[in-house]
């Protein structure tokens, strides 16, 4: 029974993916890999590192916004 | 009242704001799977279990589906001074057919000492222990059955049948990565397909040249140091060697020609490439030395991330002649992450792999755990097949097959129903029709494998019955590439569920490689008879360029922190 449906829904799943459309962006993103040079820039900056920092700054934030919001909502702060 | 529901529309729209921003980093860190250092004590450990051991964790892998031939490699006879290679080269190539008469005729001709043999041994003596408390000489026939039994039977559940002959340390640590390699495709249950060294080379040739042009080697074929710098170093990895003497800054593969390769074979942009570097390491640093390295092979991986390519290798020293040079492999081999449990240790206790190392095993302890479990249940496991090996008439599997293995469960049953074949003939129609349904031969056959299509004994059962069809799939039936189906657009592929990775793909496109900028000029001068080329290397500013990019995170970080009070509305 567990099987019946698990395939069902992975049935329904595919359709539903075969429906949509694919990325269209996904060209030009791997595109921008081929660009030359691209190892002498991040010689120079230093790219992954900065994406790691967005990251954690970006979650630090949206935790502080959740936070405030909570708070907010049982009016522990104006 | 207005102003109250300007503010709460004003704080809503930064949550619902924030609330994507988070989904955004979830999705993408979730989708990125941890990367931690394996140890130098899972090395140990995974060197202490045998090549059996892993091949059943490979059979217990969930839905690992193999394509094409086994790759035997490293195997030898140190006593003798007599390389296996021949034995494999006529028996491991046709190992899918399984040649009764080259195997005879090879195995009369050597003493097979290796570990499998050995293992079987022990198996047949009846339990581990046995066989070290008699040293004794297994006898010949009855190694050579079960040797010769166990190569049958692995070719419907292996992807990749590595037998060891420890006869050097040095190749011994190399053998324990490929181990590792192989485990690692259980553990993440990836689709793997398999190609010996000559499918993979066709289709290699098939890519940058016409069918019917093979001069060009890659990583095989190669007998002398000066082959694999200039074939497989020199043009695969665009590797820059002058006159023998190793630049550093003459890689220039981030985006190389195997890359681009796998971009063609997968069509999808995503694969990995397994290597066993020990050819490349071993031939660079001993050219006398004619190990055959291993197979590359591409494997497709579900889980892995998209648009980013793994390298599996087994050794990631870079030999250069007598020096060991400590190299980030990443940048080396152009590939973003990599899977390896053979980290290099070099003399000075560094590792070889500086920037990104992909594990295998999140936890040391679980390995032998795994195997043990394995060891147990496991269809190859000696209790259950070695014993009673003529109970199951093993199938041949033709060249390029599909071969599903079975998952742990259907394992378990599977090993139940073995061990009490023999005497029940209803189980043992059952065993053999569980088998059989596990070989799926191809419909499409690559032309350039010669190899005749074989019909679908077993056309109902859909074995990949966990690979969603590929809706482009019938937009290029002719492809030989016939892995592509295997390669499911998830939720990630497609719009607009996919912007979330387009955009995580995006930025990190801009990460993959770091080398100092190597310019060159000429200088040129007829009157004076003078003719220059001038090359500035910055590479001797390495380390003020590390420092230069340590201070720009640093503003960076601070002009963030400055942000950020306007952000939160501190200010």
């Amino acid at each position: 029974m567990e099987d019946f449906l698990r395939d069902l829904l992975m049935k329904f799943y595919d359709i539903i993916i075969a429906a949509l459309p694919r990325s269209p962006f996904a060209a030009f993103v791997n595109a921008v890999g081929s660009v030359p040079y691209l190892a002498q820039l991040n010689w120079f900056i230093p790219v992954s590192e900065i994406i790691a920092v967005t990251e954690a700054w970006l979650t630090a934030i949206v935790l502080y916004y959740l936070y405030s919001a909570l708070l907010r909502y049982i009016k522990v702060i104006g | 009242m207005k102003q109250k529901f300007q503010i709460i529309k004003k704080y809503l729209t930064k949550f619902v704001c924030c609330l994507l921003i988070s989904a955004i980093i979830t999705c993408t860190t979730v989708y990125e799977s941890p990367k931690i250092l394996i140890t130098e004590a899972a090395v140990e450990t995974l060197a202490t279990y045998g090549i059996m051991e892993l091949i059943f964790a490979i059979l217990a892998a969930a839905g690992v589906t193999v394509v094409g031939g086994v790759a035997i490699d490293e195997l030898r006879d140190t006593d003798l001074n007599v390389s296996l290679d021949n034995f494999f080269s006529e028996v491991g190539d046709t190992l899918y057919e399984f040649n009764e008469e080259a195997f005879e005729e090879s195995y009369n001709t050597l003493v097979v000492q290796s570990y499998l043999a050995s293992y079987l041994q022990m198996a047949c003596n009846g339990n581990g222990d046995s066989g070290d408390e008699d040293p004794e000489e297994p006898e010949p026939d009855k190694t050579k059955e079960l040797l010769k039994k166990a190569l049958r039977f692995l070719q419907i559940g292996t992807a990749g049948l590595y037998l060891d002959q420890e006869f050097n340390q040095y190749l011994a640590e190399i053998n324990s990565g490929a181990r590792a390699s192989i485990g690692s495709y259980a553990k993440y249950g990836l689709t793997v397909e398999m190609l010996n060294n000559e499918l993979f080379m066709q289709r290699f040739n098939k890519y940058f040249y016409d069918e019917d042009n093979h001069d060009f080697f890659g990583f095989y074929g190669e007998t002398t140091a000066n082959d694999v710098k200039q074939s497989a170093v020199g043009y695969i990895l665009n590797y820059d060697y002058e006159g023998g003497v190793y630049n550093p800054n003459g890689y220039t593969s981030t985006y190389s020609d195997i890359k681009k390769f796998l971009v063609h074979y997968d069509d999808e942009n995503m694969g990995v490439i397994i290597m066993n570097t020990s050819k490349l390491c071993v031939d660079i640093k001993n050219s006398k030395n004619g190990n055959d390295g291993s197979a590359l092979k591409s494997v497709k991986v579900d889980n892995f991330k998209e648009n980013v390519y793994y390298g599996v290798c087994t050794d990631s020293h870079i030999y250069h002649q007598d020096k060991i040079t400590p190299i980030d492999l990443s940048r080396y081999y152009g590939f973003d992450y990599y899977i390896t449990s053979d980290i290099g240790y070099l003399e000075n206790n560094e590792t070889a792999l500086i920037d990104y190392c992909f594990d295998i095993y999140t936890n040391v302890v679980e390995v032998p755990q795994y195997v043990n479990l394995l060891r147990a249940r496991a269809i190859a496991s000696p209790s259950g097949f070695i014993t009673n090996p003529d109970a199951i008439e093993m199938p041949i599997i033709p060249n390029g097959s599909v071969v599903t293995i079975p998952k742990v469960a259907e394992i378990q049953q599977l090993t139940d129903d073995i061990s009490i074949a023999e005497t029940q003939p209803e189980v043992g129609t059952r065993v053999q029709t569980a088998l059989d349904t596990l070989i799926q031969p191809q419909t499409q056959v690559d032309p350039d494998t010669g190899a005749d299509p074989a019909p679908n004994p077993n056309p109902s059962p859909e074995v990949n019955s966990t690979t969603p069809p590929d809706p482009d799939s019938s937009a290029a039936p002719d492809d030989d590439d016939d892995v592509d189906n295997y390669l499911t657009p998830g939720l990630k592929d497609v719009f607009p569920f996919c912007i979330p990775w387009d955009i995580y793909a995006l930025f990190k496109n801009f990460t993959s490689g770091r080398s100092a900028p190597v310019i060159e000029f000429n200088l040129k001068s007829n009157r004076f008879g003078f003719n220059h080329t001038v090359r500035i290397d910055l590479s001797v500013f390495d380390e003020v360029a590390a420092i230069c990019r340590t201070l720009e995170l640093a503003l960076y970080m601070m002009a963030l922190a400055v942000g950020t009070r306007k952000l939160i509305g501190a200010e």
